[in-house]
């Protein structure tokens, strides 16, 4: 095979030379047998004739011994590339079109590959088979899940048979000296192993000693981030001390760049259990990882995982029965649960895009085809074989989709550069992967790929068309306008391009008037002039409520005192909100119910808040100053909430407490209804909602805003020190507008919706272009045709008509198979639409005028072209 | 072409030109007059199929070429044997008696 491969080789490289040979070796055989016809006694003349009659053709003899030396396969090869060239380079608008359609379809497919492989395929780079990476959940009975006892953790360590390794790590709350607050680090304490898990390496210094893990010693190892950021990237940092509030640790490493987990932490610290967190069981508080034995998957790991859970229920009797453990992969959970859907839907959209651009080159292909036919014709006429012209046709595609990758790969680096430059960075710093948001070799290996799909599915069926035209017809030139097999097939492309391009809109669309409401939502909050600060009050010095209450009042009084402020208000939750929201079990006096029945989120207020984000009072009274603690109880409840539980009657005056009905909480007296806030936006509805005031129950976290009747921002600062006066220690956050908090929590979601709106577009756009060039053309080639017409008679109002009826026609059928299309497969993603139905007619309206407005527009130009046809120029047009 | 002439079976001319080469190296045009001569005139090799068969066989690498000088002081390409084209001889030969055999008898007892 291989001396094969290289007398082939050989034969090209010093093709020259082989010709000449060959050239020398027939000529030898003519004069020899020349010779022998002279010696035999014929005269010269006829000695050469008859040893020339008898070679046959001298040329085909050659071409039948390149043949047999197999040159021609590489030789063609090149002669095929050069022609394509001169053939793309003769048609340069053709190419263009061709080019950047394939350009758009390529690119789409690679950008969101990347992005799909650095937020979910590949969140962590460094682990070496996410596969058996999985996340463990300790869950019970009551519903109460996901974080693992101590002793459970130890117990699941200990058990070599399913897991090779378990790490875990919980969430520390650290402080660094700062002016005029502390600042506020996020911190992990983390277990053996941990770092060893995830493969992490270390930019400097080294992982935590066995013997750190001992309760008392105090190390620490930075992140790369925070060591850039707070330490000037120094590295000497090893061994220097980190003052952390009331403590000290010493710096023992700093991991590389690329680790990133749990997403978000600064620095990491050992955790330390003692004896007595050993035996801990009744309370879940580490988060658990555990790398499954190799040849393990989450699927067969599951039986021995409820094995493991049977033998813990038997060890912990009383406190936690009826246990279940889960394990999920790592890989789904570490970006939330949205994240798989989500990469999906991008994915899908673009790879509707990508089918959009196919069927438009396809289609574009079969059309030049057809005005190619009689340079094919003459060369079949010639002897070129069918296969030969196939591979030449195929050859210009492949030229087209090399070029088109190039350009492809150029709008996905843009792509993905504005991509990442358009995401908050309080956000990006959430989502693990996201700093290597980027053009890498997965990604270039992907979309190569892709177009190579791309070249056999646009260009197989138009050159196997093309290649095979009927002869004698062509020949005759009758054969142009013969509307048969590929024009049926561009029928049928344009209606799928149509169909396409109806679904992804849709899908697009949807999701856009979701975003849209939700933003809406927002603005009616007056994001811009609610200036907020996070404020947490763990720890000794506000364990007495008294001392928090105290303090809310204080920061109250002192903020409306500052000049530009309008109101100071507190809130334990900002609205539209993912994940933070609070849910509370609640038992409402008088109606027995089971338990766990009844749900909704309690926001902890100050009277302040509700006119603060526009709430209206829909009955009763707001919170007042006579509600303190030394009186009764109060709550104010959110209208679903009221209409769910007293339907056509007032809840005024009812009870309700949170809790169980057994549980020691006061009764709450319900003394007004306000109207709903949606809080959560990862589910479609506003929540029901239970507010009370910060003075009978004053909180631990919470929100301190301020409506600012000027530019927030010159205020932020101004807020800091404020706080830092009446507490110097306290730990708080930055101030942010209630607008950039939003943006934090949103911005992915707006991503989202601006990549699908891209994507829609573009789309939209391929597929009105391939619309546009298959009437344009069918107008072409029908000129003659349109000509007979008028000369007989025929109007040009008519004959408008009949052109523009066609492309409606194909449109029509196009938009219902897209319709069709789009109902079955946006309910798949309805998750994405926020509060939109999956069915909501004011979309599938909109986006099917928008596509068949599109469609007429790319149908009525060549038809007025049509119409313009002279019957005399067009009845000699051949 | 002549009478008593026949036209070669698919695949036969290979192995004629092997069997002629295992001789000793000839040049093309040599191999066809052997042919043609051994045979008493009843195969002849048309030039346009010897030729190929010629690089074919040499790409395969059983017979392999080099530039000599003929009987007449010509240069010329001389074809010889190589060692797996002499076991593909062997094995054609082979294959060929068993062919000719079976066929034979199916024809002699029809």
């Amino acid at each position: 095979m291989l001396s094969d491969l290289l007398f082939r080789i050989r034969a090209l490289f010093r093709r020259k030379s082989v010709e000449t040979e060959l050239d020398e070796e027939l000529r030898f055989h003519l004069h020899r047998q020349f010779e022998k016809y002279v010696q035999s006694g014929l005269s010269r003349e006829e000695a050469t004739r008859r040893a020339r009659i008898e070679f046959g053709g001298v040329e085909q003899a050659k071409e039948e011994c390149r043949d047999a030396r197999g040159v021609r396969i590489l030789e063609t090869l090149f002669q095929d590339v050069r022609y394509g060239l001169r053939m793309l380079r003769k048609n340069p608008g053709f190419t263009a079109i061709v080019v950047l359609t394939l350009g758009l379809g390529i690119g789409a497919n690679t950008a969101v590959f990347g992005l799909a492989n650095a937020i979910f395929f590949n969140p962590l780079p460094t682990v070496q088979d996410p596969n058996r990476l999985m996340v463990v959940h300790e869950g019970l009975p009551d519903g109460s899940c996901c974080l693992v006892p101590p002793k459970s953790y130890l117990e699941l360590s200990g058990d070599g048979q399913l897991f090779a390794q378990t790490a875990a790590y919980t969430w520390a709350e650290a402080t660094l000296p700062g002016d005029p607050l502390p600042e506020r680090v996020e911190a992990a304490n983390v277990s053996q192993n941990f770092f060893s898990m995830f493969g992490a390496r270390f930019a400097l210094g080294r992982d935590f000693f066995p013997e750190e893990f001992q309760p008392g010693r105090s190390v620490a190892i930075l992140s790369y981030g925070f060591w850039q950021s707070h330490f000037g990237a120094n590295r000497g940092v090893i061994g220097r001390p980190l003052r952390l509030g009331d403590r000290e640790a010493t710096i023992v490493g700093v991991v590389a760049s690329d680790f990133d987990f749990p997403i978000g932490a600064q620095l990491w610290m050992p955790l330390a259990l003692s004896a007595q967190d050993g035996n801990q069981t009744s309370k879940g508080q580490l988060h658990v990882l555990a790398m499954l034995h190799s040849g393990l998957d989450e699927k067969r790991a599951r039986p021995e995982a409820a094995a493991l859970a049977a033998r813990l229920e038997k060890d912990y009797s009383a406190t936690r029965q009826r246990l279940t453990l889960e394990l999920h992969p790592f890989r789904s959970q570490i970006n939330g649960n949205l994240t798989p859907l989500f990469t999906m839907t991008l994915m899908g959209a673009a790879a509707f895009l990508l089918l959009i651009a196919c069927t438009n080159v396809a289609n574009l292909l079969l059309a030049r085809g057809l005005s190619r036919k009689r340079e094919i014709t003459l060369r079949t006429a010639l002897g070129a074989k069918p296969t030969r012209v196939v591979r030449q046709l195929l050859t210009e595609t492949a030229l087209m989709a090399t070029l088109g990758m190039l350009v492809g790969l150029a709008l996905a680096k843009i792509g993905l550069v504005l991509l990442a430059s358009g995401m908050p960075a309080e956000t990006a710093r959430q989502i693990a992967g996201w700093e290597r948001l980027g053009l890498d070799r997965t990604s270039l290996l992907f979309g190569t790929l892709v177009t190579v799909m791309v070249a056999l599915v646009s260009g197989v069926v138009p050159a196997v068309q093309t290649s095979s035209p009927k002869l004698i017809e062509c020949l005759r030139g009758t054969g142009a306008t013969s509307s048969s097999g590929p024009s049926q097939l561009r029928s049928v492309f344009v209606c799928a391009q149509v169909s396409l391009a109806l679904i992804l809109l849709t899908g697009a669309g949807l999701m856009i008037k979701g975003l849209a409401n939700m933003l809406g939502d927002a603005r009616s909050y007056g994001p811009k002039t609610l200036l907020t600060v996070h404020v947490d009050l763990r720890g000794s010095r506000y364990e007495d409520p008294q001392k928090r209450k105290a303090f809310f009042n204080q920061v109250i009084e002192r903020f409306e005192g500052m000049p530009g402020v309008v109101s100071a208000s507190v809130f334990t939750t900002p609205p539209l909100s993912n994940g933070e929201t609070m849910w509370w079990e609640f038992t409402i006096s008088g109606k027995p119910a089971r338990e766990h029945e009844h749900h909704a989120m309690l926001q902890t207020v100050s009277r302040s808040f509700f006119r603060a984000v526009g709430l209206n009072l829909l009955e009763g009274r707001g919170f007042t100053e006579g509600d303190r603690e030394s009186s009764i109880p109060v709550a104010i409840i959110s209208e679903k909430l009221a209409k769910m539980y007293w339907p056509g009657e007032s809840p005024i005056g009812q009870h309700i407490k949170l809790g169980s009905p057994n549980s020691d909480q006061p009764w709450l007296t319900v003394v007004g209804v306000v109207n709903n806030v949606e809080y959560d936006w990862t589910d479609n509805a506003p929540e029901k909602a239970i507010y009370v005031p910060y003075r009978q129950s004053p909180p631990v976290f919470t929100y301190l805003a301020v409506r600012t009747n000027g530019d927030a921002h010159k205020l932020a600062a101004s807020i800091g020190h404020e706080l830092a006066s009446i507490d110097p220690v306290l730990t708080a956050s930055d101030a942010r507008t209630l607008e950039r908090l939003l943006f934090g929590s949103l911005g992915g979601l707006f991503e989202i919706g601006g990549l699908m709106t891209v994507l829609g577009m573009i789309g939209l756009c391929v597929a009105v272009v391939g619309v546009y060039g298959v009437m344009g053309y069918v107008v072409g080639q029908r000129t003659q045709e349109l000509g007979i017409r008028m000369v007989l008679g025929a109007s040009r109002r008519a004959v408008l008509r009949h052109v523009l009826g066609h492309g409606i026609w194909l449109t029509l059928i196009g938009v219902g198979v897209g319709l069709t299309g789009a109902i079955v497969l946006t309910r798949l993603v309805s998750s994405f639409f926020f509060g939109v139905e999956p069915t909501d007619a004011v979309t599938f309206l909109t986006v099917t005028l928008l596509l068949a407005f599109a469609a007429f527009v790319a149908c009525y130009i060549p038809a007025r072209q049509a119409m313009k046809v002279d019957p005399m120029v067009a009845l000699r047009h051949e | 072409m002549g009478e008593g002439r026949i036209d070669l079976p698919q695949g036969t001319l290979d192995l004629l030109i092997l069997r002629t080469l295992a001789l000793e190296p000839q040049h093309g045009w040599a191999i066809s007059e052997r042919i043609q001569q051994i045979s008493s005139d009843v195969l002849r090799v048309q030039q346009g199929s010897l030729y190929p068969a010629l690089h074919r066989l040499e790409r395969r690498g059983w017979i392999k070429a080099r530039w000599g000088t003929s009987e007449n002081n010509r240069r010329a390409k001389y074809y010889e044997l190589t060692k797996s084209g002499r076991r593909q001889l062997e094995a054609g030969k082979d294959a060929w008696e068993k062919l000719t055999a079976a066929v034979g008898q199916v024809l002699g007892t029809a």
